[in-house]
This record gives structure tokens, C-alpha cells and sequence, in this order.
């Protein structure tokens, strides 16, 4: 018992003593201190051997790194060995170590004192942030760096890049946003490498990231996904070496890491632009430039958003709307489950329309000779299942007929050839630009070869010296009294009942203004007018005129166009609009006037005013609006003439004043009918869409409800038609289509027979879009709802390039040839009940 | 041979309760050691106080949860403890002196003792000036009554 | 200064004070000791009856315990044990923060910063373990030298209690570091504790009596292990566990010496006693060997001595104190080595989205959780309830008095006990072959209830034959004594077998493996 107990002792007493002088007298960090000690001696500074340690509760960490680490902060350092050696770079003048310690960036075990257990460089140490290392140090930047990651992060910022482009999002959610085929990422920078390592095949990896298994695994993950079992959908991006390493920085820094609030360098959210949203959420199926691609590997195909036809039909609503929930087993419903605002899905929606090609100029179709034959075929090919053949009215059309003589009066080529290429956004019109320059050059000529021919001037002359008052008296009621007037005493046209006007006005600047009419503005041509109604049309303005026509002069006037511009805006503008725009008064810096009007018809207008209207003299004396001398005049006419080159592009822009609330009461009485409700479309074109309005000018509208569309179920409204509105009604239906809320729009409607579309939806479409085929399924309600009824008629109209779909229209030699009444039954079939 | 043994038994019976005795006077030492702190949670205890242009003359500056003050007069810059030397607590700052509200020790602009059982004046504290040009406040470090330090902008 | 009393003059005030400061030493000692040096056999005696901490022992104590053979110093090595525990234990308490943000931390900087602090922890999960062992060891001893039989039926019970408390302490304790480890056996503990769902579940009646939920939220404050659970684990581990457990060791040291001392056979001869302290001057003091004496009328029965008259006993100064002191060095001793050899493990801070796999509880509790890996109630619960409740009433239900105190006293219990390691080794070791290559009834009918699998799993096989068997030695040899000990020997095997199976044999996802060394790195 004794022997036990003695030696007992004894072994208790060594082992203690041992551990003592173990723990006491030969510990690394005190053989460093004790160096440090000394140097610092030599500067004759004291220096206490003793733990030390960096208490940070506000990270809730206690950093013992100083504790071998004592001279960081001493520059003089700068010549020692690691550990005494100072921080390299400037990194703590603005990273105060009392403040921010040294695990925040670095990771690794801050309450250990021993090296290796600092480092905890392998799991054995139980530690699960081991230390960093660069470039993958820069992942802890962004712990409080969230949305200011410092310039010198190279490898973050390539990381970053590779993870938008290549759309990681679009699989992995992170924070709530991104797609859900993907585990999500939101903390996989801190996941426990009990949970998440390497492939047993690839422990080397462990090393090779120094220990650090979370490292190992991002890297693995996106250099070598497939050696994961469980037949892990994710795609081999074929990165390189490198590029994954940057990757795996960027991938490292998502973490959820508790900083308080005052760290945070800067918390503001990143603006993304749509490219980049693009890229980041949708480009992984799509394709980084809406070229599609086919993931085979996990059995998906994302569809080529780049589709020229797509593109020639969809609008920023409908993208928005699919996006937002497509409603589709693949894609995911980014608005709820892929937690995208609206904002960012409105901007992905526009960057995909900006993928369309740039319409080519009008100027590079003039250059082409157009052969109309051709251009016949082209139309009857392209247009005629929507527009009629040969652009003749029938009923039920899906698109307006386009040979109205008022139509064509309206419209020049050009204006023919913008509706064209450009489309009507939101309604059944595509943008045409990929037809070929010749094809496009064709359709112009063979559009034009509709107009009527064009009455001479000679002719012209002719028929004003043989008019008759009293006939046109009758005309003038029938066509322009809408505008001007009951008795030429002008509406929303100027008044033609005056004598300063009728003096000015000569032969030639009436037939300019009736003939060819005046673009942008609400005065069409009447080229469509027999030549003997335009002559008794002139003998009625001049009826009653005692003067004698003196023409509009041909001199020059020079003034300075700086001070006109001035004058102009402190005395024209208020009616006349900035830059001649027109509102109450008529729109002088119109083209066409200009083109039409001399220096010195526009002079003596502004001098001796036109009376029976607003316009006033404002020449000294005149009594006028103001009181100018002729200098000042001269400078007006000079800037006004200016404006002729750089004539204001009046499309889409609202230059009237009006009532909304009148405007709405007439709409909807009269145009909604057709027109849908608020414009939405109906079995009238959808004139409330945006597409439409931004395409033509508000004179177009009104002339257009005036004239009515002859051949057309668009009757004419102004005098002796179906219904009689006055010119400010006009202007406030106007005003209501450009400035109703987008929600007022209704959706288009088709007048249909579901039950017909029934059969022809079996026959003709079911094969390919039954659920679970490769097409989309069309009955899904996200589809339908989003989907405007033009989308679908265009679709089944044309077709789709490049994918299975096939035209369904009659003349297009595609897959079937349904009448456009048939594919709007098909259309009320789907739609039946889904809305 | 055997006696040897026998001397050694003897010798074990002698000394092994001494020895199981000396083990727990060793065992029990290291336990008082471990119950001895080495490293205090306390946060660095070095304040930034800014610029030397922050602080012109006639600057008076309380620090109250790192209890100090700093003033700045035609001298220089010093900053005075708080902490009264009589049992540890928190004198006020009155712009004349120090109050201690628990003995009713009083001290004078400086930090000297002016009545109450206070044994010592307060204690001031050294102020630095770091490679940046910015000022530290180095609340480990202690200098001699009246040293205050001029920093030349 | 007797002198200056004869001179009968009276000393000043001053001169008295003075003596008595001279004195003060002796003076404190004689007030605080108050016998002189045990250098007698009567103040040894009074040494011993004065000293609080020594009147627990008897004065003199029996030669026979002091064979080396008989008790191997199980029981005073698992007392010293827990004597180091309490003192590591509460300075632990001086540095660890039981609360979930910072019980992980301060064990890590008990670990690497706090003088000794490494020192410390490990010794008290060492002395956690060998405590374990040492009161299973000790009971096992107890059982095979018969000891728990007339009059120490009851101080049987008190162990019991003992050896429950002592795992309850270890459970306890396994959380409070809060890394991966403690969690998920906490968790796995946790969840036993509910297993009675099982049954009531099956029954329909969870609603209406939840045992298992009651129990498991008593246990953890919570339904999941959280802060509540470490508070609770807290205070069970320092507070309420150990006062429990040295209540019950003071009844259990108290009845030892109630209960006449340690258990010995009725007849001793001389050789049995070879290697034992002797005391000559009480043989010369009892020169007849026989004599009875008994306390009046006070007392039924024999008296303690009866049988064994006091000239084989020894002065419990300084021979048993002597033996105590060595066991207790030694322990400490061990303790200290180990903790220089393998530092207490301390994993990853406690992950409740990732659990360890495998999650092995501590060993002693292995051998439970390969029988839970089929049914949680009856491995976790009703087996290891039955096993506990069925050894405390053994000395109630073999009340045969045979000789104690004697390893295997004769042929029949050796024979017995052989057959009955051969026969309980088959039966472990046959129903794991068959459950490692066939799996079991899940494995076949995956839509099975699960009450089938609750009657009928390889812990109640096992058992039932344990049963059966037992039943048959008794029905045989008609000797209770032999089926108490084969009923017992059949659990000792089991729990042998199964914590070694599970603790080498069983890897990731409760698989199959021959060597750890062939687990899957996940």
C-alpha cells in the first residue's frame, strides 16, 4: 500500500511540475514576445511578456493572434521574421485591430495561442473557419463591404463577374432571389465540412486548399461538378483552373455573418442593370445573348429569347408578366418564388427587347429599287393573313385594312415603312425589321401603288378657277367644318374665314396644304378629294374675300435667331408650343408648313395677326398679344425658320391640351366598342396600346376620327358621319388615349367561337402542345393570362423561325391555313374561362 | 541484498505520506493557479481621439464610459482620471474640480486632492500622438501629475 | 511558570495574556484534537471516533477486506473519484458560461487560455470515466462475491441508486461544452426520453397521456435542445445530481458500517488472511476465538461481531486510512497521466442544421444504442428499466444465505456462470451476425406497424432468452442464488459485447464496418 501510494505521489508531483514548466516557461509565444522584448529594448521602450488579446465583443470574438503577433502595429518591425513582423500594406490605418481584430478577415481560431491551433488548418482541430489564405481572403471583405468591394479585390471581382454571367442565379437562390433547381447559396460560405466536403476521390483538394474543406468544396463544385453522386443537375462550365479559383473566392463570400449595423461599410443595394439581371438569373437557359441553349444534361430547354420573331411581337408587358410567373414546370415563377421586384424584372424584360436588331433607316431602303410586282407577293406572303389580300378590306381581319384612301393620305412611305419595322408593341403587329432591305423596298412600292394619283397643281388651277361656292359649300361642311368650322370660323383648325389669311394665301400654298396635306399635324392630304371638289372647295374659302391674293412672298428675312428664339418663347410658345409644337394655336414648326410658308407669309401672320382667330397682330400698334418692333419680328421668323431642319419628331408626344375625363366619357361611348376598353384592342386595332400611340402623332388620331377609314368598320366621325363630334371632342379622346392610366387599358378581346376553336385546337395544335411535349403547354393559366391576344395571333400568324412552330395563316404556306376568324376562335378557346 | 530492501521499504513506509501529502499541496497549488485570471475581457483600452486641430485650446472633453476627461489649455493637452483614489468611485466634473459622491473626497482642476479621505490625486493619463498624426488617448500608460503634451499643428 | 504559582504571588493581567500567547498553539490544537498522537491503540480509536470525517469508518476493521483479491479498492476508487470530480468540477464552474452564446467559447478558452485550464477539464472528464467504470466494476464485485445478500439487501438498493446517478451526472455534464458532440448526443438522449410515444402513439392516446413528450420537455425545457436544455443540463450536472448523489453516498457509507462492515464469510481461517495487516496485540487480546457478546436486550439477532470475534481485525488507523489514501493518490495519479496523454474532446461548435454521423453517445451508453437503433423505447427505456429495476430486487428475490464475501464459493456457481458466458455470447453475437447481413423486420415490410417492431426487436429476442435461460438454470438447479447469477452474467456479457460491437463496429449511418479506419469520408 505504501509503495502505491509513494509512487503515486511522486508521479503526481513530476507531471505537475512537468505541466507547470510546460505551460509556463516554454510556450512559443513566449520565446517571440521575449524577442520582441528585446528588440524593442534597443529604443529603450519597455515591453511586458503577457497574454495579450483583442476583446471584440462587438464580433463576439476574443482575437489572441497578438499574442505571438505583437509588433502589427509597429512599423519598425518591418525587417523581423513572421510573427513579429508588422502588417504588410496600409490595411490597418483604416482597420483598427482594437476595432476589428484579425479573425474578421482572416479567419482561423482567434482564442487559440498555439500556432497550429490557430491556423486550425485540418479538421482534427474541430475549427470550421480555418485560416484564409489570398486571394481567397478577399471573400471576408465582403463581410462588411457589402456593396463597396474594394478595388483591389481582383479575384473577387473576376469571381463575381463569372458567377453573374455564367446565370449561377438562375439555378441557386441566394438571399431569396434566383431559381430553385440549385441548393441555395445564401450561407454556403460558412456550411460545416460535416455537411459539405469534397468527393472522397478528391481529399487532395482538402490539402490543396490548406485544410480548408469549405474552400475544397466550392472549388470542386464548380470545377468538377459531376463528381458528385446523386446525379447532380449542375452544368460543367468547362472553367479553367483559374477561373474557378476566382470563382470559388466570390462563392466563399456568401455568408450570413452577424455584423453589427455600425460596421457595415456600405449596406446599399447594388443597381444592377438588366444586362447584367439577365445574365445573372436568366442566361444559364437562355443563353448569355438570348441564343437559347439545350441543357441536356438536365433535360431543359431554354428558348431562344433572341428570336428575331419573338422579339417582333412581345412587349416589355408580357416579358414582365411571363417572368413574373410563367406558371411553366421549368421555369421558374421569378415574381413569388424567385423573389425578383418588379423593377428588376421590368428591366430584364427591356434588355431582352433590346436584343432585337436596330430597324434599318428608311434612307438605306430609298437607296433600293423597289419592284411592286414583288412587293405584292411579299405583302400577300407577310401581311395579307392579317390585313386582306392585296390589302383589301374583308371582314373579321385580325389587322386593319391598309388601303384606305384616308389611310394613305395620312400615311407617307415613311411612315409605312416605321409601322412596318417597327411594329405596334403590344398589339398582333410585329416589327418587321428582319425582312430583307429589298423585300422591305418592295412593300413601300407596292403600298404606294395604291395611292391614288396625285392631282397636279396645273390641275389644280384648273379646278379652283372653274369652282362653284355653293357646291362647295356642301364639300366644305362634309370635310373640313369638323376642323375649321361651321362657317370657316376654325375649331381646332385656324380659322379660314380672314381676310390677313385668304390675302397670304395663294394658289400654290392651298394646294400644298389640301393636296399633300400636313404631316404630324390633324390636316391630312385630301389627295383622295375628286380634283373638281377640291376647286369648289376653293371657290367656297374664297367666297366673300374682296381682297385680291397677293401670294406669301418670296423675300428672305434675316434676323438673329438667338433673340428670336427668346421672343418666340416669351410670345408664340404659350399657344404655338415650344418649338412650334402647336397646342391651341396651330403647329408652325411643322415641316410641311414651313416647307410651304415664306419669310414673309410668316411675318405678316405674326404681325398683323389672322382675324376671326386668337392670333393677334404683335406688331407695334397692332394691339396685339405684344407689342414687337419689325427687328423683333424679323428675329422670330429667323428662328422659326430654324426649326424647319430640326422639325420637332411629334410621334408619341402629347402637344394638346384636353379633358381626360371628357375624353374617357366619348371613348368609351363610341370607340370602345371596337377599340376595346381604354384601347386595349378588340376587333379594332388596340389605338390605347402603347405601341400605337408612340408610332403616330396626335393630329393622325383626330384626323383620323374625322376622316373615318374608308373600306373599313372605322367609320367616320366627323361631319356627315355616323356620329357628328366637334373638334375639342376629338382632341379629348385624344388626350385621354395619350394620358389614361396603363391600367385603364383593357385586354384585348377577340370576338370568337370557342367551340369551333375547340375543334381546331385539337386538330391542329394539340400534338405538339400537350402537356408534358416539348412545346409549351398553352393551357396553363400564368401563359394565358399573361399572354395578350395580339402575342397569340402573331404567333400563330407567323409562325417561329428557327423553332418548331409553323405558320398557321392561310398564304404563308406553313403547317395549315386558317382564315384570321379561325385562329381567333382558336384564341377564344384558350383564353375560354382563364381570365 | 536483502537488507537493502528492506531499508528501501523502510524508507517508502517512511516518506510516502509525506509524499501523498507534498502531491496534494502540488495538485492543490495548480489549482489555485487556475483559478487566477491571466487574461481580462476588457477591450483595448487605447481611445482615437482624432486630429490635433480638433482639440484647441480650451477644450474640455468627457469620456464617460472610458472615465476620463481631457482638457486642452496654453499648455498643452492632459487628460485626468475620473475614478476617485479613495475606493474606485466615479467623480464628477463640476468645471472647477472633482466631486466623489461617495466619501465626499474633492479634487481641484488638476486632479489634486482638496479634502476628503482620498489618499492620492487623480491619475493622468498619457497622450500620444501615432505615425498617422492622429491623436491616442493610452489609458494603460500613466505620466506625472501636470505633464501635458503640446502638438504643434 | 509553575514557579511563579508557588511563589504564590498573583501574575499581573499583562503576564497572563502574555502566557497565553505563548501557549496559543498548543493550546488551539488541544482545543481542536483533542487526544493525544495516535500512537496507542486508544487514541488511534479516539483519533478516529473524534475526527468527522473518520467516525464514518469503524475503528477496527476487518483483516479480510484488506485482501487485495477481494475488493480490488473498486468502491474507494470510485469515491476518490468523485472527490477529484467535485473539486474539478467547481472550478470549472469559475470560467464556464452556460449560456448558448457562450458555453462553446469559454470551453474554448478554458482550453487554451486559462492557467492549467487544459489540465483541469481533462481530469474531470477522465475521473467522469473511470468513475463510470469504477461503480459498474464495483457493482459487478459486489454481485459475484454475493455481498449483496442479508443483512446489506438494502445498502444494494442505495448502489443502485448510486450507479443511475452517476450516468444521470455524466449525461448531464456531456452537453454543457455545446460543441457537435454533446448536442447530438443530447439530442439522441432526449428524444429517448420521448420514446414512450411509441407506445402511446400506437395505443392512440398521445393526446390524452403524452409520457415520453412530458418527460422529454421536463428534461429539456423545450422540444428541441436549446438554451433552456443547458440551463436545465446546468443545473442538473452542479447543483441537483451531485447533492442527490453524496446523499446517497453518505447512506451508502453509513449502512456499510450499519450493516457490519464489508461483507466476509462466516468462517475465516488464518490462510485466508495471508498478506493482511495483523494486529498482535488484539490475538492476544481475545485468546478465545468464539466469544459472542450482544448489547442487552437492545438488539434482536446477532450482534456484528458475533461470528467473527475482533482478533482478525486491525486498527482502522492507520491500516484502512493508509489503504484510502494510496487508492485516492493512485486515481489522481492515473487521472493526471491520461490527461497528459489525450486531451477531452472538444468538436466543432454545436451545428442543430448538421448532425454528427456517426452521433455515438459516450461508451457506456453504446451498448443502449445499438438496441435503440431498432426501437427507441424498449432499448432506451424498457429494457435498460427492467435490467435496473430487476437488479435492485435481487437480494429480495434470492434470499438464500450462502457464504458472501467469497469469489465463486463453490463448483456449481462457477459452472453456471461459465455455461452462462458461453450461452449469453451465442446469443449476442448470433443476433448480430443475423441483424448486420439480414437487417430486421423494417428491412422487409417497410409498411410493418411499428408496435411489431417495439415487441419484437433484437433487444427483446436477446432478453427473452436471457430470461429463459435464467428460468431454466433456476428450474434445474433450484438454487436462486444460480439464477440471479445468471440472469445477471447474461446482462454483463450483453452490455460487454454490444458496447464493444457498437463502439468498433458501427460507422457512419449506423453501418456495418470491421475497423473505423474503413469508414467513408462522407
Amino acid at each position: 500500500m505504501k509503495k502505491i501510494m509513494f509512487y503515486s505521489s511522486i508521479i503526481v508531483i513530476v507531471f505537475l511540475i512537468y505541466g507547470a514548466v510546460k505551460e509556463y516557461l516554454t510556450t512559443d509565444w513566449r520565446s517571440y514576445q521575449n524577442q520582441y522584448a528585446e528588440f524593442v529594448e534597443k529604443d529603450g521602450v519597455d515591453f511586458d511578456v503577457d497574454y495579450r488579446q483583442l476583446v471584440l465583443p462587438w464580433f463576439d470574438k476574443i482575437d489572441r493572434c497578438v499574442i505571438c503577433h505583437v509588433g502589427i502595429s509597429d512599423p519598425k518591425t518591418k525587417n523581423l521574421a513572421n510573427p513579429l513582423r508588422v502588417h504588410p500594406g496600409s490595411y490597418l490605418d483604416s482597420h483598427d485591430p482594437n476595432k476589428f481584430g484579425c479573425t474578421i478577415c482572416h479567419d482561423g481560431q482567434g482564442r487559440a495561442i498555439t500556432f497550429e491551433s490557430a491556423l486550425a488548418s485540418s479538421e482534427e482541430y474541430y475549427w470550421e473557419e480555418p485560416i484564409l489564405l489570398s486571394p481567397y481572403l478577399e471573400a471576408n471583405c465582403a463581410r462588411c463591404h457589402r456593396s463597396d468591394m474594394p478595388k483591389l479585390s481582383g479575384a473577387y471581382q473576376r469571381g463575381k463577374r463569372l458567377f453573374i454571367e455564367n446565370g449561377c442565379q438562375g439555378c441557386h437562390t441566394i438571399q431569396g432571389k434566383g431559381g430553385a433547381l440549385g441548393p441555395e447559396l445564401t450561407t454556403i460560405g460558412q456550411e460545416s465540412f460535416s455537411a459539405k466536403r469534397p468527393h472522397s476521390d478528391n481529399e487532395h483538394l482538402i490539402e490543396e486548399f490548406n485544410g480548408n474543406v469549405n474552400l475544397a468544396y466550392i472549388f470542386e463544385a464548380v470545377y468538377q461538378p459531376k463528381i458528385q453522386p446523386d446525379s447532380s443537375q449542375m452544368i460543367d462550365f468547362g472553367l479553367s483552373k483559374e477561373e474557378a479559383k476566382d470563382l470559388t473566392v466570390y462563392i466563399k463570400s456568401l455568408q450570413e455573418y452577424a455584423v453589427p449595423e455600425g460596421m457595415i461599410a456600405a449596406s446599399g443595394v447594388i443597381e444592377e442593370n438588366g444586362k447584367d439581371l439577365y445574365l445573372r438569373y436568366c442566361s444559364a437557359c437562355h443563353g448569355k445573348n438570348g441564343k437559347g441553349t439545350n441543357l441536356a444534361e438536365i433535360g431543359k430547354l431554354g428558348p431562344a429569347l433572341g428570336n428575331p420573331q419573338f422579339l417582333a411581337i412581345v412587349d416589355n408587358d408580357f416579358l414582365s408578366a411571363i417572368i413574373e410567373g410563367s406558371g411553366s414546370s421549368v421555369m421558374p415563377a421569378w415574381g413569388s418564388g424567385g423573389g425578383l421586384a418588379k423593377d428588376d424584372i421590368s428591366k430584364i424584360a427591356d434588355y431582352v427587347l433590346s436584343l432585337k436588331n436596330e430597324p434599318k433607316l428608311y434612307k438605306e431602303i430609298k437607296s433600293v429599287e423597289g419592284i411592286a410586282k414583288y412587293g405584292r407577293i411579299t405583302f400577300n406572303a407577310n401581311c395579307a393573313g392579317c390585313h386582306g389580300i392585296d390589302g383589301e378590306y374583308e371582314t373579321d381581319l385580325i389587322g386593319p385594312t391598309l388601303r384606305s384612301p384616308q389611310l394613305l393620305s395620312l400615311f407617307d412611305n415613311e411612315k409605312y415603312y416605321e409601322t412596318i419595322v417597327h411594329g405596334r408593341a403590344g398589339t398582333a403587329m410585329p416589327a418587321w425589321n428582319f425582312l430583307s432591305k429589298q423585300e422591305l423596298a418592295d412593300l413601300i412600292v407596292y403600298i404606294d401603288s395604291w395611292r391614288a394619283k396625285k392631282i397636279t397643281y396645273t390641275s389644280f388651277v384648273n379646278a379652283v378657277n372653274k369652282g362653284s361656292s355653293l357646291r362647295g359649300k356642301r364639300l366644305f361642311y362634309e370635310n373640313c367644318a369638323a376642323c375649321h368650322g361651321d362657317n370657316k370660323e376654325g375649331g381646332i383648325g385656324p380659322s379660314l374665314y380672314s381676310k390677313e389669311f385668304l390675302t397670304l394665301a395663294d394658289n400654290k400654298f392651298m394646294y400644298n396644304t389640301i393636296v399633300k396635306g400636313r404631316r404630324n399635324t390633324a390636316m391630312p392630304s385630301f389627295n383622295h378629294l375628286d380634283k373638281n371638289a377640291l376647286g369648289d372647295i376653293m371657290a367656297y374659302l374664297r367666297d366673300g374675300f374682296k381682297g385680291t391674293t397677293i401670294g406669301t412672298g418670296k423675300k428672305k428675312i434675316i434676323g438673329s435667331e438667338f433673340n428670336g428664339k427668346h421672343l418666340f418663347e416669351r410670345t408664340c410658345a404659350q399657344c404655338h408650343g415650344k418649338k412650334g409644337v402647336g397646342l391651341n394655336g396651330p403647329a408652325i414648326g411643322n415641316k410641311d408648313f414651313l416647307t410651304n410658308a415664306s419669310d414673309e407669309y410668316i411675318w405678316n401672320m405674326a404681325a398683323y395677326g389672322r382675324s376671326g382667330s386668337q392670333m393677334k397682330g404683335n406688331l407695334h400698334g397692332q394691339n396685339g398679344t405684344s407689342d414687337l418692333s419689325k427687328k423683333e419680328l424679323n428675329d422670330i421668323v429667323s428662328y422659326i425658320r430654324t426649326l424647319e431642319k430640326k422639325s420637332p419628331h411629334l410621334n408619341g408626344i402629347s402637344t394638346i391640351p384636353g379633358d381626360v375625363d371628357n375624353g374617357r366619357i366619348y371613348f368609351n361611348e363610341m370607340c370602345s366598342q371596337c377599340h376595346g376598353i381604354g384601347g386595349g384592342g378588340g376587333n379594332g386595332p388596340g389605338i390605347g396600346k402603347k405601341g400605337f400611340l408612340q408610332s403616330v402623332s396626335d393630329g393622325f388620331i383626330a384626323a383620323m376620327m374625322m376622316s373615318g377609314r374608308d373600306g373599313t368598320e372605322m367609320k367616320k366621325f366627323g361631319r356627315g358621319g355616323i356620329v357628328e363630334i366637334d373638334g375639342n371632342t376629338a382632341m379629348n379622346i385624344v388626350y385621354f388615349l395619350r394620358n389614361k392610366d396603363k391600367s385603364e387599358v383593357g385586354k384585348k378581346y377577340v370576338v370568337g367561337t370557342p367551340q369551333n376553336g375547340k375543334v381546331l385546337y385539337e386538330g391542329q395544335c394539340i400534338q405538339c402542345h400537350q402537356k408534358g411535349s416539348f412545346a409549351p403547354d398553352l393551357m396553363r393559366s400564368a401563359f394565358v393570362k399573361a399572354a395578350p391576344v395580339g402575342y397569340l395571333q402573331a404567333t400563330m400568324s407567323l409562325g417561329r423561325h428557327q423553332t418548331a412552330m409553323q405558320s398557321m395563316i392561310r398564304g404563308n404556306a406553313g403547317l395549315t391555313e386558317l382564315s384570321s376568324k379561325e385562329i381567333n376562335d382558336i384564341i377564344s378557346y384558350i383564353k375560354m374561362g382563364k381570365e | 541484498m536483502e537488507e537493502k530492501k528492506k531499508s528501501r521499504r523502510n524508507f517508502i513506509s517512511k516518506f510516502a505520506p509525506a509524499t501523498f501529502w507534498g502531491s496534494l499541496a502540488v495538485w492543490g497549488g495548480s489549482l489555485l493557479k487556475f483559478t487566477m485570471p491571466t487574461l481580462l475581457p476588457q477591450e483595448s483600452k487605447k481611445i482615437k481621439l482624432g486630429m490635433p486641430e480638433d482639440y484647441p485650446t480650451g477644450t474640455t472633453k468627457l469620456f464617460e464610459k472610458e472615465r476620463v476627461v481631457l482638457f486642452v489649455d496654453n499648455d498643452g493637452l492632459f487628460a485626468i482620471s475620473t475614478i476617485c483614489t479613495h475606493l474606485g468611485c466615479v467623480t464628477k466634473w463640476t468645471g472647477k474640480g472633482f466631486d466623489c459622491p461617495c466619501h465626499g473626497s474633492k479634487f481641484n482642476a488638476q486632479g489634486q486632492v482638496v479634502r476628503g479621505p482620498a489618499p492620492k490625486a487623480l491619475k493622468w493619463f498619457k497622450i500620444e500622438k501615432l505615425p498617422s498624426g492622429q491623436l491616442s488617448l493610452n489609458l494603460d500608460k500613466t505620466v506625472k501629475l501636470g505633464v501635458k503634451e503640446q502638438f504643434y499643428v | 511558570m509553575s514557579n511563579s504559582d508557588e511563589n504564590n504571588k498573583k501574575p499581573s493581567g499583562i503576564e497572563i495574556f502574555l502566557t497565553n500567547l505563548k501557549h496559543l498553539p498548543q493550546s488551539f490544537k488541544d482545543a481542536a484534537v483533542r487526544h493525544g498522537p495516535p500512537s496507542s491503540n486508544r487514541a488511534a480509536s479516539q483519533t478516529v471516533f473524534s475526527n468527522l470525517f473518520l467516525h464514518i469508518h469503524s475503528v477496527r476493521t476487518h483483516r479480510y477486506n484488506f485482501k487485495k483479491t477481494f475488493t480490488v479498492g473498486l468502491g474507494i476508487a470510485s469515491a476518490a473519484a468523485f472527490v477529484i470530480l467535485v473539486i474539478t468540477g467547481v472550478l470549472l464552474m469559475i470560467y464556464y458560461k452556460p449560456s448558448l452564446a457562450q458555453a462553446y467559447n469559454s470551453v474554448k478558452d478554458i482550453h487554451f487560455a486559462v492557467p492549467g485550464g487544459r489540465l483541469i477539464r481533462n481530469i474531470h472528464r477522465w475521473g467522469a470515466h473511470l468513475m463510470v467504470l469504477g461503480v459498474f466494476l464495483h457493482m459487478v464485485r459486489v454481485f459475484m462475491t454475493g455481498s449483496y445478500r442479508h443483512p446489506r439487501q438494502f445498502n444494494w438498493v442505495v448502489g443502485m441508486i448510486l450507479f443511475a446517478v452517476t450516468l444521470g451526472l455524466s449525461f448531464t455534464g456531456y452537453l454543457l461544452p455545446w460543441d457537435q458532440l454533446a448536442y447530438w448526443a443530447t439530442t439522441i438522449g432526449a428524444q429517448i426520453a420521448g420514446s414512450p410515444v411509441e407506445i402511446t402513439d400506437a395505443l392512440g392516446i398521445t393526446k390524452y397521456i403524452d409520457i415520453g413528450g412530458t418527460q422529454m420537455r421536463l428534461l429539456l425545457g423545450s422540444d428541441v435542445v436549446g438554451e433552456e436544455a443547458l440551463v436545465r443540463f446546468y443545473f442538473l450536472h452542479c447543483i441537483f445530481l451531485p447533492l442527490v448523489l453524496i446523499t446517497f453516498l453518505g447512506v451508502h457509507f453509513w449502512r456499510i458500517r450499519k450493516d457490519g462492515g464489508m461483507s466476509r464469510p462466516s468462517k475465516i481461517t488464518d490462510d485466508m488472511l495471508v498478506g493482511t495487516p495483523i494486529d498482535v496485540a488484539a490475538e492476544m487480546a481475545f485468546p478465545t476465538k468464539n466469544k459472542t457478546y450482544g448489547l442487552m436486550c437492545l438488539v434482536k439477532g446477532d450482534s456484528n461481531n458475533v461470528k467473527n470475534s475482533p482478533n482478525q481485525t486491525v486498527q482502522s488507523w492507520p491500516h484502512l486510512f493508509n489503504y484510502e489514501m494510496a487508492i485516492f493518490i493512485l486515481v489522481l495519479a492515473i487521472l493526471i497521466v491520461l490527461s497528459y496523454v489525450s486531451d477531452a474532446p472538444l468538436k466543432e461548435a454545436a451545428n442543430p442544421a448538421v448532425p454528427e454521423n456517426p452521433a455515438k453517445a459516450p461508451w457506456y451508453f453504446l451498448g443502449l444504442q445499438e438496441l435503440v437503433s431498432y426501437s427507441a423505447f424498449m432499448g432506451g427505456v424498457a429494457i435498460p428499466g427492467l435490467a435496473v429495476l430487476g437488479l435492485m430486487l435481487i437480494p429480495f428475490l434470492d434470499r438464500t444465505r450462502n457464504q458472501s464475501g467469497i469469489w465463486f464459493p463453490d463448483k456449481d456457481e462457477k459452472t453456471v456462470f461459465k455455461s452462462t458466458v458461453i450461452f449469453s455470447s451465442i446469443v449476442i453475437l448470433a443476433t448480430l451476425i443475423f441483424t448486420v447481413n439480414f437487417g430486421w423486420l423494417r428491412n422487409w415490410y417497410p409498411q410493418i406497424p411499428q408496435m411489431f417492431i417495439v415487441i419484437l426487436n433484437p433487444g427483446t429476442v436477446i432478453t427473452s432468452l436471457f430470461v429463459w435461460w435464467s428460468l431454466r438454470i433456476l428450474k434445474k438447479t433450484g438454487s436462486t442464488r444460480l439464477g440471479a447469477m445468471s440472469i445477471f452474467t447474461c446482462f454483463l456479457i450483453g452490455f460487454i459485447i454490444l458496447t464493444y460491437f457498437a463502439y468498433q463496429h458501427r460507422g457512419p449511418n449506423w453501418n456495418f464496418y470491421w475497423w473505423p479506419s474503413l469508414w467513408p469520408t462522407h
